[in-house]
């Protein structure tokens, strides 16, 4: 070893060392004495691991051992050193010699700000975490809040109907009540889903659909063809409501004497957008499909299929009684 | 090659089967490693035996996002794991090849199930507490300090674990994804997993084990004293200690060929009739 | 002691919604013994009605919620009970299933469902208590 080696093993404020492939150690340098607390002489010859803490013996083996095996050397292991009145957080960085020979070259920095760094890494993320369930939690709150206000809302229109005579009223009313059970399935399904921001259109048009479909003649079906896809809130108020109006319509015109399907079907285009078709295979040719704004029903659904910046086709031939263009964003 | 079927447990773990036919041997790796653990071991076996091979829950390829906190609270979880892949892939009269915990979980899934007939355990202990007489190498101050110091070098662990998880990633943009799912999730799920393992004790429960059991222990173990594994071999009714001629807690990685030899010995013998 | 058969108790805490209930269950030939607005009023009228059937609100602003109420209900009247809930919380719906297992409306609720599920208790024997 020439002098300026062997001077910068000495001066080095890094503890260095030479071990076997055991890691026994071979020699040490000054710095690693003043590390261990231990002298050069009782040094020789021991275990690396023998200065660890007993907890740190774990973590040598777990990490150490492991990454000597796999790749013939291990970086930057946070360990800690035994010492009086307790560990000494250290980095070990232990190679293999460059010539192949039966030897290893290893360093152990001392890492106390290391130790306080990991410690602020630890208190953010449980704040992140912390954080983030108590926005979760609020969430969940609101929407419950919502769906229990519509559910009051709901039930005073059930409390008005009870008194009304009027057929044309208590239709009006039961049409009421089906767009309010439309929002709430709404806040129903983002209160289910992970995000808390985002559900599957496919399983809520369904659910929608099963409510719908149980206040119809007992002969007519409900279909929904809809791929999974997730939609948010701003989706899915207006898209949930022209679902609800459509299929109403086709109910009440199109099953006057016998039983049907109504088809709800959902096709994603190339591109951000899809199509709504609503269909149904009743007889009759629904007149007023196109007669302008007759109904509260069709005004709702022209005014949000613009509020959706999509736009409603013609009729098609056959029994296509909408269809419908959207674009659909992603949820944010 | 195998490829397991969507949403069943063997896709959850990750599960690889090499073979077919009787005399199917699984091999568990034990706690901050993956099934990968395995190759040099397995270049050195039969290479006509099937074997399969899978992560546990938060270790290599597992779907972390099944974890359930209360089912992998205690080694039940993951010994349950064991027995449902069993069950979905039919396996019979299997030998179950366990290393470090992963012997305690074949244990504990031998009660569960009739699909496993012979152990074997290398460098496991059945309780790694200090305990009056009995020596299982730590004192509980020693263990907290342990799951301490694991969560101070949280990104350390993701680094380390990572890496040998996502070898086979062929594209690197797609394997930064996974190393940042898997350091989100999964250290804490193997500090959790730390905990199971560091104050488990199925001392009580090796007298109820009838099956043949080969313990391998490596002569100077960190983790795991000798005391602790003539413990477990005496204890268990068909139980027979092997001491290996090895440094360290990996030998099937330090020294392949010992093991191996002893375990092909072993199971060819447990199968004559 | 038997229950009656065609008679349901509703728990709910907000007015208008257990009214717009009590409607919508005598709409389906059923009679409403009482409303009550909290836990120890649902077990008095409970204890005193016999009902067959109860529709209960999971919370209950302070005090004891709709699933204790429910709980005692059935363990000392042996009504079967009918969840209804705003929520869709996880921990909510898992202390019911672990608790007091029955099944769940979630708001609003609509005539339809609600015929199904209360058609479907009929079916059952009551519980015994």
């Amino acid at each position: 070893m020439s002098l300026g080696a062997a001077d910068l093993a000495t001066g080095s404020p890094v503890g260095l060392f030479t071990a076997t492939l055991e890691t026994r150690l071979v020699d040490v340098n000054p710095a690693f004495e003043r590390l261990t607390g231990v002298s050069r002489e009782t040094a020789l010859g021991q275990p690396l691991r023998a200065f660890l803490t007993h907890a740190s013996q774990v973590i040598y083996a777990l990490k150490v051992e492991t990454a000597l095996l796999d790749r013939g050397r291990a970086d930057e292991i946070l360990l800690e050193l035994q010492r009086d009145g307790g560990g000494l957080p250290v980095l070990l960085t232990l190679v293999s010699a460059s010539d192949g020979g039966a030897v290893r070259h290893g360093a152990l920095f001392p890492a106390p700000e290391r130790r306080a760094y990991e410690l602020e890494l630890i208190a953010a993320r449980r704040a992140a975490d912390e954080a983030r369930d108590a926005r979760d939690l609020l969430l969940r709150e609101v929407y419950h809040r919502v769906k229990n206000n519509l559910q009051t809302v709901d039930s005073l229109l059930l409390l008005q109907k009870r008194g009304l005579k009027d057929p044309d009223a208590v239709d009006a009313l039961q049409a009421m009540r089906q767009r309010i059970f439309a929002l709430g399935l709404v806040h129903h399904q983002l209160m289910g889903s992970s995000d808390l921001r985002s559900f599957d259109v496919g399983a809520f048009l369904r659910e929608l659909a099963s409510h719908l479909a149980a206040a119809a003649r007992p002969d007519v079906r409900i279909e929904v063809e809809a791929p999974v896809l997730p939609i948010g809130l701003d989706v899915a108020i207006p898209l949930g409501l022209i679902v609800t109006e459509l299929v109403t319509r086709a109910l009440r015109h199109s099953f006057p004497a016998t039983g049907g399907t109504v088809r709800v079907q959902l096709t994603p285009d190339s591109g951000e957008g899809a199509t709504l078709r609503v269909i149904d295979d009743g007889q009759d040719g629904h007149d007023d499909a196109h007669a302008a704004d007759v109904s509260l029903g069709l005004s709702i659904v022209r005014g949000l299929v613009g509020q959706l910046g999509g736009r409603i086709e013609p009729a098609s031939a056959g029994t296509t009684a909408f269809e419908i263009r959207l674009p659909l964003p992603e949820p944010p | 090659m195998y490829r397991s079927a969507v949403g069943s447990a063997a896709e959850f773990h990750a599960a690889t089967l090499r073979g077919e036919g009787p005399g199917l041997r699984v091999l568990l790796h034990g706690f901050g490693t993956d099934q990968s653990i395995w190759d040099s071991l397995l270049e050195r076996c039969d290479p006509a035996a099937p074997v399969l091979r899978f992560d546990h829950m938060g270790s290599g390829r597992s779907r972390a996002e099944r974890y359930e906190p209360g089912r992998y609270a205690s080694l039940d979880g993951y010994a349950q794991d064991l027995v449902d892949i069993l069950d979905e892939l039919d396996v019979r009269d299997c030998a179950v090849v366990g290393h470090s915990v992963s012997g305690m979980i074949s244990l504990l899934a031998a009660e569960r199930t009739d699909r496993i007939s012979r152990l074997v355990m290398i460098a496991s202990s059945p309780r790694y507490l200090n305990d009056g007489d009995y020596v299982g190498g730590f004192e509980v101050s020693e263990i907290e300090d342990l799951l301490r110091q694991m969560e101070l070098d949280f990104q350390g662990w993701a680094r380390a674990l990572a890496p040998a998880a996502m070898a086979n990633a062929q594209r690197p943009e797609l394997g930064e994804d996974l190393v940042y799912s898997f350091s989100r999730s999964n250290p804490e799920i193997l500090r959790q997993f730390a905990r199971a393992t560091f104050f488990t004790d199925v001392r009580h429960r090796l007298a109820d084990c009838t099956l043949p059991v080969l313990v391998l222990q490596p002569e100077a173990d960190v983790i795991v004293p000798r005391e602790a594994a003539a413990y477990l071999a005496a204890g268990l009714p068909n139980g027979r200690l092997q001491v290996l001629p090895a440094q360290g807690h990996y030998p099937h990685v330090s020294a392949p060929d010992v093991v191996a030899a002893a375990i092909e010995a072993f199971l060819s013998e447990a199968e004559a009739p | 002691m038997t229950l009656h058969r065609d008679r349901v108790l509703i728990v709910e805490d907000e007015f208008l919604i257990g009214e717009a209930l009590r409607y919508q269950v005598e709409d389906l030939g059923l009679s409403v013994c009482g409303v009550a607005m909290d836990a120890e009023a649902a077990v008095r009228l409970a204890v005193s009605e016999r009902p067959f059937l109860v529709l209960s609100d999971v919370r209950l602003g302070a005090g004891r919620d709709g699933v204790d109420a429910a709980a005692e209900i059935r363990d000392t009247v042996g009504s079967k009970v009918i969840f209804i809930t705003g929520s869709r919380e996880p921990s909510t719906l898992e202390r019911i299933q672990r608790e007091h297992p029955a099944p769940v409306l979630f708001k609003p609720v609509s005539d339809a469902g609600l015929r199904a599920a209360v058609t479907d208790a009929l079916k059952d024997p009551p519980a015994t208590p």
